[in-house]
């Protein structure tokens, strides 16, 4: 008697075809089952800072098609992405505001990272490969603050680039590293050019895909353990002892549910980012003149609290202080000794964060009105 | 025939007398002194480069003078310069005719220069001549000043001309030079000091009080020289009170930099020690200078080209400051008036680009003021003291004063500065038309500006001191000032006012519109950088008719006003376009919005399955 096979769909044949060249099952076993705790908290703020890096990337691309990188034509072409283009203003805006929204959600990332404790063993180089990312973000933002070359954009690079010149025993070589010499010119439009749309893309990528791909090997963090373990990540891949059932995590799968959740998150920003660029286009000041020098000349808002704090405190309080508290980011794993995660058993981190927090808050507000 | 031996002997010794004294005489001869030199010798040491060919009249050197040097002809020949300056002396020497000393002694020897060179040589010496122009007024050379009037019937001629420096008339008169009447034959003999015994001096008119009280001639005060010393303030800086402060200000200011030290203008010896020797007149010490002497005082330096050309500096405000009214009065014998230090300063003089000089432009109105808006002191001139009041509240005075601006006029700007006296009014459109060209060019185009002093200048609708901001209301309306106060509105001037009223009424209209929709575009976040040039445009078209009314013809007026608002019209279309797009754009906003809210509805629907459905499995 002959056995009646369902044919399979186009679709599983062409699984079936690529899989058994590829080897896909395995691989793609890994990429979809990332262990999702179920008491786990995200907010959704580091998908929803790689859902901007992703719109940067397309409306970057599709702005490098009419910018054109010299004093001489820059303000011209952005003009014209304005004018002339079709839905220029649509993609520039989308970008400008895609950028302070990028900026604002890794740093909210990274204040949920930090509060959640999820930083501590056995993630403690995801941090540190975060602290890289934001850093790159910042250069993003830095870098492309300098491109439409109107008065804004050339003032605050000036003044920007001044904050990274007093650094000590490397400022003044940073300076002209930044600046590609003395002053702001056209080789600096060009160094961050190229910074803005190679170097810096392909670090962020590369950082990224570890990032990544270290959050899938670990899983996300549950805020509810008890303190960090080291082991973790070896016990939960453990094969199940069976005797103790109820301490296993509960699990929330990966694919669909998580994903389907970041990618509501993403469209209700992309709601966001369509209202923001056709309310608020972006602007665009008289060209650059380095002659004439503003009445008003702030840097963006994401380093008004360095710009305030530099103006309060002598140089080397000033600088040094930052460059204290960047360290003790990038090493925060390494030198928070405490194993507990629950926040009432971390009263000197909650504390000392909080007061930072409010700090630059209040430095960046207060930055803004001066 | 034989001859004696002893006749023979006095025939030698007769021959050789003879031969001896032809000889002697032909030596005396020889020996006779040779011609003088008439002419001066400086650049001129290559005797034989005209003497040799006899080259522009100059005496050929004679045959034995053969194979002479340059450098050979002053053994013999002496120049005769000195004899020609002082012709007197040679004169007195020579009280008959001319003597055998003939090319030293006798001013022949002068017209024989004046021939040959061509170059007319000062018949008489330079002591108190300095001023020339004390005899030789006005144009010609004549020493005969205007006025003179003829000597009275039959008796000799009287001296028409002033005597001082004068005193060899035979120095002109002998030989007629410079127009002088000749001596006549039968004067023949007489001296220079003979000639006032007959002719006397005429009796001088009445000097007109302008020359009679022209101004001290510019003399620096003579002193010893300090040679950087300054002893001066080793007392008067310890005095204290004015003593001191005055020292202090002297050495804050630009003179002290300069090394013009106390001595200079007060005389005296900055090197002395004791005050007896320090302020004695033998040392120049003139103390405090009188107020009319201050001028010439200043003057003594600063109308010294030689010396100002090293600071850059011009050299002509004595001469400026001598025809001002301030000038023209002080001369008068009026102390009230400004003189130098009044406004420089005594001590303090400051340049003039120091914000702390009282003749920092910023600072002028107030100087002036200090006198002028002196009802006492003004009183006596009839002149009226609101001009300060008026300025201050006219747009140079805001311009100036409030806004540092110093493209305004100060009072020196209008009035000058050392010549400082009002423009009269044929001389306005001048004084107005050195900034505001452009409008002088179109109204020197106007019937205006052909009616001479009876037709209307700037300051007849603008104001001279109260110079306010002008608007397009004074093309109507009859108070004065308005165009309405001399043309009746149903005239045909007054028909043209009105019809550039309404131009300019329709056009500033469509200006602010434009301005507006720019704004509105900009605030819903437009770039309308265009528009914005374009309603540059329009404003320069506007500001171009406001000159150009001053022709008070329509026809360029409009010419202007038509452009400008076409480029506001243009500039409002483009803002109310892009205005247009911003309420599409928002439109389009709210749709796709829309979409993306319904799709995120239907996602969150399905995660509420798959929830639910965890929820179950566990």
């Amino acid at each position: 008697m002959k056995t009646m096979e369902a044919k399979p769909s186009m679709g599983r044949r062409a699984w079936n075809w690529l899989d058994l060249r590829y080897k896909l099952g395995p691989l793609f076993e890994a990429l979809l089952h990332v262990e999702i705790p179920i008491s786990a908290r995200t907010f959704y703020l580091g998908g929803i800072t790689l859902f901007f890096f992703m719109v940067q990337a397309i409306t970057g691309i599709l702005l490098a098609i009419y910018y054109q990188p010299t004093p001489e034509a820059a303000h011209k072409s952005i003009l014209f992405i304005m004018n002339s283009v079709n839905f220029g203003w649509l993609i520039r805006s989308i970008h400008s505001w895609g950028a302070n929204l990028m900026i604002l959600f890794c740093v909210m990332h990274l204040l949920r990272v930090f509060f959640q404790a999820a930083y501590k063993a056995p993630r403690e180089v995801t941090w540190v490969v975060g602290i890289v990312l934001l850093v790159a973000t910042l250069g993003f933002g830095f870098t492309g603050y300098l491109l439409p070359w109107d008065q804004r954009a050339f003032w605050a690079t000036t003044v920007g680039s001044e904050i990274a010149g007093a650094v000590p025993l490397v400022g003044p070589k940073l300076l002209i590293f930044l600046r590609s010499g003395t002053e702001v010119t056209a080789r600096t439009l060009s160094r961050f050019f190229g910074m803005h749309v190679l170097v810096l893309p392909l670090s962020l990528v590369g950082a990224l895909l570890v990032h990544i791909v270290m959050v899938h090997q670990q899983g996300l963090a549950d805020p509810k353990r008890k303190m960090a373990d080291p082991n973790e990540v070896a016990l939960a891949s453990a094969p199940a002892s069976g005797s103790e059932p109820e301490t296993k995590r509960k699990l929330l799968p990966f694919f669909p549910n998580y994903v389907l959740d970041e990618v509501i998150a993403w469209y209700v920003m992309l709601a966001v980012l369509i209202v923001l660029a056709s309310l608020f286009p972006a602007g665009l000041e008289a060209p650059a003149n380095p002659l004439l020098t503003p009445a008003h000349t702030k840097p963006e808002w994401y380093f008004l609290f360095l710009y305030q704090w530099l103006k309060l405190v002598p140089r080397i309080v000033g600088v040094a202080l930052p460059i204290l508290g960047g360290l003790l980011l990038v090493l925060l794993p390494f030198f928070d000794r405490n194993p507990y995660i629950a926040a009432r058993r971390r009263p000197i981190a909650i504390t000392i964060a909080t007061i930072t927090l409010i700090g630059v808050v209040a430095f960046t507000i207060w930055g803004w009105r001066s | 025939m034989n001859l004696s031996r002893s006749t023979a002997q006095r025939l030698i010794f007769i021959a050789a007398g003879i031969l001896l004294l032809l000889l002697m005489s032909g030596f005396a001869a020889a020996q006779e002194t040779p011609p003088g030199i008439p002419h001066p010798l400086e650049g001129r040491d290559a005797c034989l480069g005209c003497h040799e060919a006899g080259l522009a009249g100059a005496p050929q050197i004679p045959a034995d003078h053969t194979g002479r040097t340059n450098e050979m002809c002053r053994a013999c020949h002496q120049p005769a310069t000195t004899a020609a300056v002082t012709p007197a002396e040679a004169s007195s020497e020579t009280p008959s005719a001319p003597s055998d000393d003939d090319a030293v002694a006798t001013p022949s020897a002068l017209p024989v220069a004046t021939a040959t060179t061509g170059a007319l040589v000062m018949p008489h010496s330079l002591e108190g001549h300095q001023n020339c122009l004390e005899c030789h007024a006005a144009a010609g050379a004549t020493p005969v000043p205007t006025g003179a009037t003829p000597a009275p019937a039959g008796g000799p001629p009287h001296i028409p001309h002033p005597l001082a420096g004068r005193e060899d008339c035979l120095a002109c008169h002998r030989d007629g030079i410079g127009g002088a009447p000749q001596v006549p034959q039968d004067h023949a003999g007489r001296t220079s000091d003979m000639c006032q015994g007959c002719h006397q001096p005429i009796q001088a008119p009445e000097a007109s009080p302008a020359a009679a009280l022209a101004g001290p001639l510019p003399t620096p005060i003579v002193h010893p020289q300090g040679q950087g010393a300054n002893t001066c303030l080793d007392c008067h800086a310890k005095l204290g009170g004015k003593q001191t402060d005055m020292t202090t200000q002297w050495q804050r200011s630009t003179h002290a930099e300069r090394d013009v030290s106390c001595a200079d203008c007060h005389g005296g010896d900055p090197t002395a020690t004791t005050k007896e020797t320090a302020m004695s007149p033998a040392a120049g010490f003139v103390g405090v200078p009188a107020k009319s002497a201050i001028p010439a005082l200043c003057a003594s330096c600063h109308a010294d080209v030689a010396s100002m050309r090293q600071y850059n500096l011009s050299t002509d405000q004595y001469a400026q400051y001598s025809d001002s009214v301030h000038g023209k009065l002080l001369a008068q014998g009026d102390t009230n008036v400004a003189t130098c230090s009044d406004c420089h300063g005594g001590h303090q003089v400051l340049k003039a680009n120091d914000p702390a000089s009282a003749v920092y432009p910023a600072n002028v109105p107030t100087l002036c003021a200090s006198c002028h808006a002196d009802k006492d002191l003004m009183a006596s001139y009839g002149i009226p003291t609101d001009q300060f009041d008026l300025y201050r509240g006219s747009v140079h005075g805001h311009a100036l004063l409030d806004q540092q601006d110093f493209r305004a006029p100060t009072c020196a700007a209008c009035h000058g500065t050392h010549g400082a006296a009002p423009p009269g009014f044929s001389e306005v459109a001048n004084v107005c038309g050195s900034c505001h060209s452009a409008t002088q060019d179109y109204y020197s185009t106007s019937a205006h500006a052909k009616g001479g002093d009876t037709s209307p200048k700037c300051v007849t609708c603008h104001g001279p001191h109260d110079v306010s901001q002008p608007t397009d209301a004074l093309l109507t309306g009859t108070e004065p000032r308005h165009c309405g106060n001399c043309h009746t509105p149903d005239s045909a001037e007054g028909k043209v006012a009105q019809s550039m009223y309404d131009a300019f009424d329709a056009t500033t209209q469509a200006y602010t519109d434009a301005e507006n929709s720019i704004k509105s575009a900009q605030e819903l976040g437009m770039l309308v950088t265009q528009q914005e040039t374009e309603l540059q445009q329009a404003n320069t078209g506007i500001i171009t008719a406001r000159a150009a009314q001053h022709t008070l013809d329509s026809d360029t007026v409009m010419k202007s006003l038509d452009e400008a608002q076409k480029a506001a019209d243009g500039a409002k279309a483009g803002a109310e376009a892009a205005i247009a797009q911003s309420i599409l754009r928002r439109r389009a906003m709210v749709i796709a919005v829309a979409g993306i809210v319904l799709t995120s509805g239907v996602l969150y629907f399905m995660k509420r399955q798959l929830d639910r459905r965890l929820k179950h499995e566990s």
